[in-house]
């Protein structure tokens, strides 16, 4: 199957899908047609019930070869390029599924990982993540190395035709839900610094490895803490070349900072329409700030969707669309502090109060996540602004 | 390319900062179409080098009175439009272009009577002036003026305000990527504390957070132009009153951040921060504030920000 024979069974003539629009409207009617078929959004507190929704509905997506659309076919996609799964994801917001989960890690670490590893390999295993069967998740942080990402201490040794990877990742979105994890590792000394690294596609269901849950100030179990203690891992799941890990990390990054917030762009125009339905009075010249915010975001964050489609990773120049994106997400909650009065806060007032609290919660983490504000201001300086470093 | 067409405006705007002849030097011509990507193109160089150059020619008065109808055709340079106008009594007060007297006809466009227009002559300059904002106020006795009668005049002035909100829009833009390039060369030239201020944390994150303000605008701005010049604005209005209201606010963070690394030197004559300020402080005053708009954003909360062109 390819994006042209999608096409035909479309009802479009061959090759009219590769344009973004065509695609986009093709798309948005398959999701009507389908919608008494698709999976509900899951509510509630039950985490992995949400999730499992969520891999269903990629399930039905993969089906019907939507999934595999904006990915090249030399692994295994159907052709076209990220700006065709930007479009997916702004109409799936659109018809109110959810874009979170496992969309997210395919849109951070999918992208950069074709680019640095085997491709007959990435392909093989891009398929399970594609499809829902799999959920992969990004070993970076640890506990003593955070915004200082080059300081890492996870060990990485040579072992016959692998490695022994030890060390102990922190704050790992997703971990204790997933099959697999990108861990950064370090393969050459601590004083190399960057230069000593490498990255590792882990199976967590490898010997060696526990998954601690980490229940975050929202009330969600999104964050874990993985030990590897000399956890096995054949040289073909090194993503890379020994020692370029942090080319590998910074494309990561790149995506996590720029090609992400427009995945999350949807899913907060899909919350900013709920709440301007709810809001009156004062609160009209809040939501008019809002819709600039959001629009500075869309504008920005597509641009770096562009610069993808293009294979351009966007290196320091993703700063702005994470520093947009946190504005808008901190300004659209603060705006739902308003509108909603004490509900927010109290529990009442609105059926789905406990929805909103736990975004309100987690929009305070946005500066946090993925390159502190204050490290991705920096970058900006340094890097954008070319003023000097101390 | 819009890097390499602002740069080329802004060469030749410097050289000839005032008036029509930089106009038809630029080939001003296309920019009037905005149908497609050249036109879009040439008109957003025109006016973001505006702003970056502080220059003050009749662009946007030449491009309102095409709008109103006023004026035959693209090489038409003899009448502009004001930026607004207001009837006092047997008066008629205005906001110009400071080119307006170089051409035959000023038209007055006043809510309550329509379209007033008289020669330059009938108008002079009166009471305080806005400084580098290429404008002028002036007055006119109503008595000298022809009244004319144009079919369809609402939706024209509904036009020639969205055009004068992009163009608007840009010009600020300009001035802020100015206000940021005379903040990053002074961080990095003034040493305070042995150091150029640039290398201290405090002032990379206040530029830093400026250039967020400036990187947004930029992209926001051009996704409006794209799909204008493709045909896919869902509601042209509306994305001028956005880009217009983003605008005003980005300068107002981009003024104070700037001159919070300038520090006193900022706030002087000797240095240029002021003009930069002055002239996004003006284009915000006109064809809607940034508070007017984002409150007309706000109760039309449901907006089209969901645009398919924007990829």
């Amino acid at each position: 199957m390819t994006i042209d024979s999608l096409s035909a069974e479309s009802g479009l003539d061959q090759g009219e899908l590769s344009d973004p629009l065509v695609f986009r409207l093709a798309f948005r009617q398959w999701l009507v047609d389908q919608e008494s078929r698709l999976p509900k959004p899951a509510v509630g507190d039950d985490f992995s019930e949400r999730l499992r929704s969520v891999r269903e509905l990629q399930t039905r997506l993969y089906e019907a070869g939507w999934a595999r659309c904006g990915w090249p076919e030399g692994v295994g996609g159907l052709g076209g390029s990220p700006i065709h799964r930007a479009v997916l994801y702004d109409e799936l917001a659109l018809a109110g599924h959810p874009t979170r989960s496992a969309f997210e890690h395919i849109e951070i670490l999918a992208p950069a990982m074709m680019a640095h590893w085997d491709h007959h390999r990435f392909a093989e295993m891009l398929q399970r993540l594609l499809c829902g069967e799999e959920l992969w998740c990004q070993g970076f942080s640890e506990p003593d190395a955070g915004s200082d990402l080059a300081t890492l201490r996870t060990k990485a040794t040579r072992d016959g035709d692998g490695y022994r990877i030890s060390g102990t990742k922190c704050w790992t979105s997703w971990a204790a839900f997933a099959d697999r994890c990108v861990v950064l590792a370090r393969t050459g000394t601590v004083e190399d610094r960057h230069r000593g690294l490498t990255a590792f596609f882990v199976d967590l269901r490898s010997e060696g490895v526990t998954v601690r849950p980490i229940r975050q100030a929202n009330g969600t179990d999104e964050l874990a803490e993985v030990t590897f203690d000399g956890v096995w891992v054949a040289q073909t799941d090194r993503v890379g070349e020994e020692g370029k890990g942090w080319t590998f990390a910074l494309d990561v990054l790149s995506c996590e900072r720029s090609a992400f917030a427009w995945l999350r762009q949807t899913r907060l125009m899909a919350a900013a329409d709920r709440l301007a339905a709810m809001a009156t009075g004062e609160a009209a010249s809040v939501m008019g700030d809002l819709v600039l915010d959001l629009f500075a975001l869309r504008a920005t964050s597509a641009q770096a969707v562009r610069e993808l489609a293009n294979g351009r990773f966007m290196g320091p120049a993703a700063a702005p669309s994470k520093s947009l994106l946190t504005a808008a997400e901190q300004n659209l909650y603060d705006a739902a502090q308003l509108v909603l009065g004490p509900g927010l806060a109290l529990g009442t007032g609105i059926d789905d109060v406990g929805a909103w609290q736990e975004d309100y919660l987690f929009s305070r983490v946005v500066s946090i996540y993925g390159g502190t504000r204050q490290i991705q201001y920096m970058t900006i300086a340094r890097f954008l602004l070319g003023l000097p470093h101390d | 390319m819009t890097e390499e067409f602002t740069a080329a405006a802004e060469a030749v705007l410097r050289r000839s900062p005032s008036g029509i002849e930089p106009l038809r030097e630029l080939e001003w011509a296309p920019v009037l179409d905005l149908t497609d990507a050249y036109s879009a193109e040439s008109f957003v160089a025109l006016f973001r080098a505006q702003g970056r150059s502080l220059a003050t020619t009749p662009a946007l008065g030449l491009l309102i009175a095409q709008r109103l109808r006023m004026a035959d055709g693209p090489q038409d340079f003899s009448t502009i439009a004001s930026y607004r106008a207001e009837r006092v009594g047997d008066l008629v007060k205005a906001t110009v272009a400071t080119g307006a007297f170089e051409v035959e006809r000023i038209v007055a466009d006043i809510s309550s009577d329509g379209l007033l227009v008289g020669s330059p002559s009938a108008f002079s300059t009166t009471g305080p002036q806005p400084l580098d904002a290429g404008c002028a106020n002036v007055v006119a006795d109503a008595s000298a003026l022809e009244h004319v009668a144009v079919d369809g005049l609402a939706e024209h002035r509904a036009e020639a305000e969205r055009i004068a909100r992009l163009a608007s829009a840009w010009e600020i833009l300009g001035a802020c990527e100015q206000l940021m390039s005379l903040a990053v060369s002074y961080a990095l030239d003034r040493r305070q504390f042995g150091t150029p201020i640039g290398a201290l944390p405090p002032v990379q994150q206040l530029l830093a957070a400026a250039e967020v303000e400036v990187v947004g605008l930029r992209h926001a701005c051009q996704v409006v132009m794209s799909e204008e010049a493709r045909s896919l604005a869902p509601d042209p209005m509306h994305d001028a009153m956005l880009v217009k209201a983003l605008a005003g606010r980005v300068s107002v963070r981009v003024a104070q951040a700037t001159l919070q690394v300038l520090g006193a030197i900022g706030f002087t004559w000797e240095n240029d921060h002021h003009r930069y300020q002055r002239r996004a402080l003006t284009l915000d005053a006109l064809f809607g504030s940034y508070r007017q708009l984002t409150g007309m954003l706000g109760a039309t909360s449901r907006s089209p920000l969901r645009r398919v062109g924007v990829l």
